[in-house]
């Protein structure tokens, strides 16, 4: 893996472009940006990691991707989502349909509540193909072991008959890759796909879709809260917070020098292995809930680098010398000053 | 070590559960939840409970509480065997044994406000009957737990899930306890709430003199808190010794496995990994000789009939119990 390059520009390497994207949800007679015009992009065959703690819009702007928000509340309000030069804000409903499960696909957290209980897992791969590849029945139930095969697991041809209640958590999450994976598709947006799991478990099935994105020349997107994730498997990350992009850079630059407090904070506050300490390090205060953020700066409640620029103003995304991006007036090249608790 | 620097002792607790089918209901198998397990806890002293799902850590917590009843074993809770309690003088020692629960939304009563949920200790135990006295009580304990006083008066809805879980802190603290068990109590939260809760866990720790069964999955939370760490697997402990010398030198191949298959926030730090193979098996049918043959990268013919017992590969002050016929001699 190639940790060093900086995000390209050129679209040749960029497989989806995502521009000044806001998707809004309507409570009660007022709207709120849950994604506050995000800017990212996924490199072909890499690996983008969305990172952030629960409501800060990671998984919003997944669903906005797909197009999956439910309308109303929510709202794709505008922006761009480039996949491979189209834009799928402009794609009418049919011609998404044929997109997703097809050359886009998606895994969820939850891999007890994502299958149908009521199919037994060959049912449910074999639809993909039915659907998209107009197969028959006996092709697609092939295909489904192949499958099943592809995301090791034992005795595909017993399997494929079962229900997702008679297979473990793990098992049914590779139930759900292989799903995901059948049309091989140009780009996988897996939404905190292994948080539901065990840690040797874990371990597998990340070890499991790294391989799979090498054999099959993928493209990833993974939302995920464990930075320890990001750090073993993703080539560029996004940093958000209240809907808003906080921090872009390589992974590498991520962990060799965090430019946004939150960032850091992030990153301190985990505890590790072998480094026992008598405290951990906290960001004071919670994540306000959606539309009650401050005015300026939507973190500046919880940093400890905070002035009366920060109250004042938003900062905007600014690139710095090394080209990673950051919103925050007290970054520079070096990553943040020494000060703060 | 005296017998006064502990706390509580718990030997051979066992907890089946029946398991019944067929068409009159009877009783086809047991679930061997809680297998002979045996431990102590020191004065003022955090013991980690680490597994992974399944493993029996949940159950062991409550049964230790008698939340369940224990279906052999003793649990020795200052020189008396909780087990053999009549419920009467069960309910007047629960004053000092508490738990703190995984799930901050599904432990409070949504139609209780703060005061009343927070109250509720001492009017059970008819403690503090003045109101104005019940009154100031409360507010010690939303301070406590750095909460604001305004707080009393809301209801659970209202919070986020660090501030719930704040709240089942103060209630677990309103009796005084000296030993709480907490299950799972951070892993429900966000990162930087997670090290809030553990660090307020910990300073109360050590104000209190509290005694700690903190049980968890996460083997990096549970370091960070715990003197000394117990690794179950399948009902099981499979290595037991203090905090730091698991981490230094695991014996276990399971605890050396989970070790390894955290991931670390540190480009690089992609370790050779030991990925396990396989699922953890069914309790119902526990694998015959080690439980962990089945996914034991140096399972010999040996593990797979004759089941090894904890030994100690430490020093008598510093015992490093673990059960493998082969520890030790083991690559780490």
């Amino acid at each position: 893996m190639n940790h060093t390059t900086t995000i390209p520009s050129s679209s040749g390497e960029v497989l989806l472009d995502v521009k000044e994207l806001v998707t809004s949800f309507k409570i009660g007679d007022r709207e709120f940006n849950a994604v506050d015009s995000c800017s990212f992009s996924v490199r072909r065959g890499k690996t983008l990691g969305i990172v952030g703690e629960s409501g800060c819009g990671k998984s919003v702007t997944s669903l906005s991707i797909m197009r999956l928000i439910p309308t109303p509340p929510g709202k794709i309000k505008s922006g761009e989502i480039l996949f491979e030069g189209v834009d799928l804000l402009n794609l009418n409903d049919e011609d998404m349909r044929k997109l997703r499960g097809n050359k886009i696909s998606m895994i969820f957290q939850e891999p007890m509540t994502s299958l149908n209980p009521v199919f037994s897992v060959g049912d449910q791969i074999s639809e993909v193909f039915r659907v998209h590849q107009d197969k028959s029945r006996r092709e697609a139930r092939e295909l489904s072991i192949e499958m099943l095969k592809m995301v090791r697991i034992p005795s595909p041809e017993i399997r494929v008959d079962e229900y997702p209640h008679q297979l473990s958590g793990g098992m049914r999450q590779r139930v759900m890759i292989a799903i995901a994976l059948a049309c091989k598709p140009k780009l996988l947006i897996a939404d905190e796909p292994t948080t539901a799991l065990d840690a040797t478990i874990q371990a597998q099935i990340l070890a499991l879709m790294s391989d799979l994105q090498k054999e099959q020349d993928m493209s990833t997107i993974l939302i995920t809260h464990d930075l320890g994730v990001v750090a073993e498997t993703c080539d560029d990350v996004v940093v958000m917070y209240g809907g808003r992009i906080v921090e872009r850079a390589t992974a590498e630059q991520l962990f060799a020098r965090p430019k946004h407090p939150y960032t850091l904070g992030l990153l301190e506050s985990i505890p590790r292995l072998g480094e026992r300490k008598t405290r951990l390090k906290t960001i004071p205060g919670i994540v306000p809930s959606l539309g009650k953020f401050p005015q300026g700066c939507r973190f500046q409640d919880r940093c400890s680098f905070v002035t009366s620029d920060c109250r004042n103003q938003e900062p905007q995304l600014r690139r710095l010398c090394d080209g990673t991006e950051v919103a925050c007036f007290h970054s520079s090249d070096t990553g943040m000053p020494s000060q703060g608790n | 070590m005296t017998s006064s620097d502990i706390i509580l002792e718990v030997k051979n607790l066992q907890k089946y559960f029946p398991v019944q089918g067929g068409l009159l209901g009877r009783q086809t198998g047991k679930v061997h939840a809680v297998d002979t397990v045996s431990f102590s806890v020191q004065r003022g002293k955090t013991l980690g409970l680490v597994g992974e799902s399944g493993c029996g850590k949940s159950t062991l917590g409550r049964t230790i509480l008698r939340l369940t009843e224990p279906s052999g074993g003793e649990v020795i809770y200052e020189g008396r065997d909780i087990a053999k309690l009549s419920a009467n003088e069960m309910r007047a020692l629960r004053k000092e044994l508490q738990i703190i629960f995984q799930d901050p939304f599904a432990s409070l009563n949504p139609r209780m406000s703060i005061r009343e949920i927070l109250s509720e200790p001492f009017e059970i135990h008819g403690m503090h009957k003045n109101p104005e006295e019940r009154r100031a009580k409360v507010i010690d304990l939303l301070k406590e737990v750095g909460l604001n006083p305004e707080a009393a008066d809301r209801y659970p809805h209202e919070f986020s899930g660090g501030q719930r879980q704040r709240i089942g802190i103060a209630r677990a603290l309103a009796l005084k306890p000296k030993l709480i068990v907490a299950d799972e109590p951070v892993s429900a939260l966000d990162v930087s709430i997670q090290s809030q809760i553990l660090n307020l866990m910990m300073d109360l720790r050590d104000k209190y003199g509290l005694s700690y069964i903190f049980i968890a999955h996460d083997l990096a939370v549970i370091e960070h808190i715990s003197d000394e760490i117990a690794v179950m697997y399948l009902g099981k402990i499979v290595e037991h010794t203090g905090a730091t010398q698991l981490y230094a030198r695991p014996l276990h191949p399971y605890t050396q496995a989970l070790i390894s298959s955290i991931p670390e926030p540190k480009i690089g730090a992609k370790k050779a990994r030991k990925v396990l193979q396989g699922d953890v098996p069914s309790p119902l049918n526990p694998p015959p000789g080690c439980r962990f043959n089945t996914r034991c990268p140096y399972a010999k013919d040996e593990c797979r009939t004759k089941e090894p017992i904890l030994r100690n590969m430490g020093s008598s002050e510093h015992p490093h119990l673990v059960a493998c016929h082969f520890a030790g001699e083991l690559s780490e």
